[in-house]
């Protein structure tokens, strides 16, 4: 292993690689015995298929300081679980749809799936492209302050963690493959326009949320405060109310607050 | 799948663990030494140090066990029916490869160096003699998987996602729920993560630890 000393004012990429116990993780020890180059030594961690990393992982991993996301897994059809390199595959796809709706580039995380050379290769071109792509939010279409980055991190994180994104994204091969209960399926990209569309809406959702956490509101003021138009945040409310998780808090003059539970 | 689980932090190092395994694995006639010689007992479960803090060593009976892939006589091998790693004692020449391969200490030679010991669960009884031993509740014989029934609202996902066929859907009084046969499941948590609901949750391998992880990873930058 070829370890370059971190030089001051050089930007070294952070980059978390999670590797699957059964394959990308025996070829990560055999880089050692064969000397491959391997620069910037990317933290590895071992888990026990690919299938166990979440988006929430990745969004966590990036909200914590790093700057590139890797996952390995097995080829295609040899997972020692069955499917969990595909679950992997369709998971780290909606992250990246994710990180393009928060307007990051979705080229920070990347999946590889069957390599056949070492796994030094692989992180060696993700490395490139993350030094390329420069750190976090500060890329060339990506203009934002640290307070910034964590903000739509953390929202980003709130929606992957909503139960119907989950369920979604846990139905995609069901949908998209095998067909529904009429043995009706829709193609990916129809798939894609559903999930970007929920994407959109529950980033609605949270944001009216964010801002009745802590002071009740009437529906005029969030539409003030939020930039929407009032029956739309009418609409928002009445579903948060009917998921149980925004309480009314009394009257403002014509108008109920509302709170979140 | 049910197993021997630990947890550091309650661990007092009372070394109880030690002497109930002794006595357990000895024959009932023969007496049981006052001081237990660390080097030259018959116990399978070691207490140690693992900086300051007392750790229980013992066997994890892996999936792909490094001692039965360095077992040259087949004496070391896996059992797919109770998964566990067992040692076929007719077998055994005491060559110690496997005691050198064991990553985490769970096998060690015998008293007189003729054969070499490790955890065999004591099948015999419902609760391993270590466990039951445990005082502070530091070693538990739990599922590694386990499911809060009301947070389930009867999806089917987890059922798609398992490779086994461990989970299926069982008719309770409060609708649908997810049952896992614990004798198919081998613990990979693909169930917890699909679920949408946090209904299933890993008692080992958690999404805390793995953060946790992270965390680390990224200080060392």
């Amino acid at each position: 292993m070829e370890q370059q000393p971190a030089k001051r004012g050089i930007f070294n990429p952070k980059i978390v690689a999670f590797v699957c116990n059964w394959c990308s993780s025996a070829s990560g020890d055999l880089v050692g015995p064969i000397r491959a180059p391997y620069r910037g030594v990317p933290r590895i961690l071992r888990v026990l298929c690919s299938g166990r990393i979440m988006a929430d992982n990745v969004l966590e991993a990036m909200e914590m300081g790093a700057d590139g996301v890797f996952v390995a897994g097995c080829d295609s059809y040899e997972c020692n679980y069955r499917d969990g390199n595909f679950i992997a595959k369709r998971r780290m796809h909606f992250a990246k749809n994710l990180l393009k709706f928060a307007d990051f580039d979705p080229g920070r995380v990347e999946i590889s799936l069957g390599f056949l050379q070492l796994i030094s290769d692989p992180l060696e071109q993700f490395r490139k492209k993350i030094l390329k792509l420069g750190p976090l939010g500060q890329s060339e279409t990506e203009n934002f302050t640290p307070e910034d980055v964590r903000e739509k991190l953390m929202m980003a994180r709130k929606v992957t963690q909503d139960p119907e994104i989950g369920w979604m994204v846990g139905k995609e091969n069901q949908l998209t493959e095998i067909g529904n209960t009429y043995d009706l399926k829709i193609s990916q990209e129809e798939f894609d326009e559903m999930i970007i569309d929920k994407i959109k809406h529950k980033y609605r959702l949270y944001a009216v949320l964010g801002k009745i956490d802590k002071i009740p509101m009437t529906i005029p003021e969030i539409a003030k405060q939020s930039n929407f138009p009032e029956p739309e945040v009418f609409n928002l409310i009445q579903e948060l109310e009917h998921s149980g998780m925004v309480n009314e808090a009394g009257l403002s003059g014509r108008y109920f607050q509302y709170i979140q539970a | 799948m049910k197993t021997i689980l630990v947890d550091f932090e309650k661990c007092v190092g009372c070394r109880l663990c030690e002497r109930a395994c002794l006595k357990k694995h000895t024959p009932e006639d023969s007496e049981i030494p006052h001081e237990i010689d660390k080097q030259l007992s018959k116990q399978r479960v070691h207490v140690e140090l693992a900086g300051t803090r007392p750790y229980p060593l013992r066997c994890r009976h892996c999936d792909d066990a490094p001692c039965v892939t360095a077992c040259m006589t087949g004496a070391m091998h896996f059992d797919p029916e109770t998964g566990m790693v067992n040692v076929d004692y007719d077998r055994c020449i005491a060559c110690w490869m496997c005691v050198m391969n064991c990553p985490y200490g769970g096998v060690l030679p015998n008293e007189d160096y003729t054969k070499v010991l490790k955890c065999d669960r004591c099948l015999d009884v419902p609760i391993p003699a270590c466990v039951d031993a445990c005082p502070k509740d530091a070693l538990v014989y739990e599922e590694v998987e386990m499911r809060d029934d009301n947070l389930c609202v009867g999806c089917g996902l987890c059922v798609e996602v398992c490779p086994f066929d461990a989970i299926t859907m069982v008719q309770t009084e409060r609708g649908l729920k997810a049952r896992t046969n614990s004798e198919l499941c081998r613990g990979c948590s693909l169930c917890s993560t699909s679920c949408p609901y946090g209904a299933i949750f890993m008692n080992y391998h958690t999404t805390d630890k793995l953060s946790d992880q992270i965390k680390e990873v990224i200080r060392s930058y």
